[in-house]
Order: C-alpha cells, then sequence, then structure tokens
C-alpha cells in the first residue's frame, strides 16, 4: 500500500454539511437524494427532535430527503447547507470513550474541516424511525 | 617493599566488585497531579504525553464531562474531565494552570484534563502503600496505592480501570 492510500491521502469524500443551531454537522452526500428550503413546504420533523435536542428555530430551514431501508423521509435542518468533497485524511473514527459516551446514536465519525471545529458526521439513515410493518 | 603485583590487586578489585549485590530498589515512574486541590498519580508508563496547551474541540451530543476532542499530530484523541468520576468538585480550577494528560489503556486512549501537573518522579515500590480503609468507597476500586508526596498524601490512580468506568458511563 503506498503512503497515500495508507493515509487515506488518495480518498475523499461528499459530505453535505449544515447547522442545527449553533453547531456545525455533515452527512455522507450519498444519503441524501434532494433538498429545498423548508418556507412553503409541508412540515417534516425537525433534527433537532430525532437528536432529542431542544428545539430553537434556526436560520434558513432546509429540508432534506434522506434515503433509508427503500423510503425516503424528509427532515428538516438549518442552513446555510453546503456540499464539500473532504479528503478521507480529515475524517477521523470517533475515540473510544467517546463513542461508548455519546448520546447520539447517529453519530458516526468527526470532521476536522477549515477551522471550524470537530463536525459531527452523522449516519441520519440510523436516526430514522423504523418503518412501520 | 610489598611483593604484590598490579594484576593481584585488579584481581581482587574485581572479586570485590562481584560481592557487591545492588540493592537499589526497583523504582515506578509516576506522574504526580492535582485536583480540586487533592493529589493524585498515574503511573508513567500509562501516560504518553502532557499537553500543556492544546486545542479542544467541542463535541455535541456528550456528556458534560467529556470536553471535546483534540488532534495530537493527525490523531483524534478524546478529553475527559475526570472530577465527577472521582467524586471531585469541578468549581475552583484555574484553566490557566490546567494540562491534558494524554493515558494510554491496554484497549483505549484519551486526554485526561487536570488541574495542574506537580511533577514526574521516580519512587521506590515499597514507597506505594495500599490503599488506607478510610479512603471513601466511590476511589477504593480506582486506587492503585497512596504514597506521599511534598508531606501530602498522593493517591494514584488505575488508569486502565478509570477509561473502564468511564466507558460504561460512570463520571
Amino acid at each position: 500500500m503506498s503512503q497515500a492510500a495508507a493515509d487515506g491521502s488518495m480518498y475523499a469524500l461528499d459530505v453535505v454539511l449544515f447547522h442545527i443551531g449553533a453547531w456545525r454537522m455533515g452527512v455522507e452526500a450519498q444519503q441524501i437524494r434532494a433538498l429545498r428550503p423548508s418556507v412553503g413546504q409541508q412540515q417534516c420533523p425537525r433534527l433537532t427532535d430525532l437528536l432529542h435536542l431542544p428545539n430553537s428555530l434556526g436560520a434558513a430551514p432546509q429540508q432534506l430527503q434522506v434515503r433509508c431501508a427503500a423510503l425516503d423521509y424528509w427532515i428538516e435542518v438549518d442552513g446555510p447547507i453546503d456540499i464539500i468533497c473532504v479528503p478521507a485524511r480529515n475524517i477521523y473514527r470517533l475515540p473510544a470513550l467517546l463513542a461508548a459516551r455519546t448520546q447520539w446514536p447517529g453519530l458516526r465519525a468527526l470532521l476536522l474541516h477549515q477551522q471550524q471545529g470537530a463536525i459531527a458526521l452523522l449516519d441520519l439513515a440510523g436516526l430514522m424511525p423504523a418503518p412501520a410493518l | 617493599m610489598n611483593d604484590v603485583t598490579l594484576d593481584q590487586i585488579l584481581s581482587q578489585r574485581l572479586d570485590a566488585n562481584k560481592n557487591i549485590v545492588n540493592v537499589d530498589e526497583a523504582e515506578i515512574k509516576l506522574v504526580i497531579f492535582e485536583l480540586s486541590q487533592q493529589y493524585f498519580a498515574f503511573h508513567g508508563d500509562r501516560i504518553l504525553e502532557i499537553l500543556a496547551q492544546a486545542e479542544v474541540f467541542f463535541v455535541p451530543g456528550c456528556p458534560s464531562s467529556l470536553e471535546g476532542v483534540i488532534n495530537v499530530r493527525g490523531d483524534i484523541e478524546s478529553v475527559i474531565r475526570p472530577h465527577a468520576l472521582l467524586n471531585l468538585p469541578t468549581a475552583g480550577s484555574p484553566l490557566t494552570q490546567s494540562s491534558i494528560l494524554l493515558g494510554r489503556g491496554s484497549t483505549m486512549s484519551s486526554g485526561i484534563r487536570v488541574d495542574r501537573v506537580l511533577d514526574v518522579v521516580d519512587v521506590p515500590h515499597s514507597s506505594i502503600r495500599p490503599p488506607p480503609a478510610t479512603l471513601p468507597e466511590h476511589l477504593r476500586a480506582l486506587v492503585l496505592g497512596v504514597l506521599q508526596f511534598q508531606k501530602q498524601q498522593v493517591v494514584v490512580l488505575d488508569l486502565e480501570k478509570m477509561f473502564a468506568d468511564y466507558a460504561s458511563g460512570l463520571g
């Protein structure tokens, strides 16, 4: 394996970044099928509800369409939304103690990107309610 | 004149040296630190680094005892505050003197925020006594022993057990 492959510098991941209140978060772009401004759209669950966070009115709310178990869900997040391509070396596995103590089952990894602190990378599919049988 | 030769003297010296038994006691390195005006220590072989200034990135969705993560030369490590785990108050700890001890257990590693690093010392094994019966109940399982340092009692903590307890939801 080359040095570049070993440290992941030759790989990159498309990530959709958004806000929840003051926090910057992201999700793997392939989980997102569409996005639209919330204004004028049917109401959908806010991500704060799925993460059991206090519901605060965020700026420029947006709706993301998430594919989960062959079903599509809309969820609301705060803007602005950015789609970026990040080198794999900027994406980190959760440290063991953090993985053990996080209160968010959908927290998968951390992204360090352009001095924005540690951006939580979520698995939105893991946060969605199980489909009714 | 003596009829002893230099060879004999040197040979005698060699034999004498053979009879010298090294009575130096095995020593252990300790990293001694302060938390809420109490002295604690970890075995030195469990501490990879002492970080006086490291930028801690907050991670949402974690308990308040998990301060965040630090980037240590390309690796991400968590930073925990052990005060709650040790039933210690967190108030009154000036952040200016605080440091992060980068601790390594057998299966996990993490930064540990301490109020102040006091010293890194080598002490004889025998100076570490078993935990006294007067030690608070909540500490007993985490303590390897105690010793005296600068006329204060230092509690030597079991880093492995601390990490395991923290991972299981304590603190």
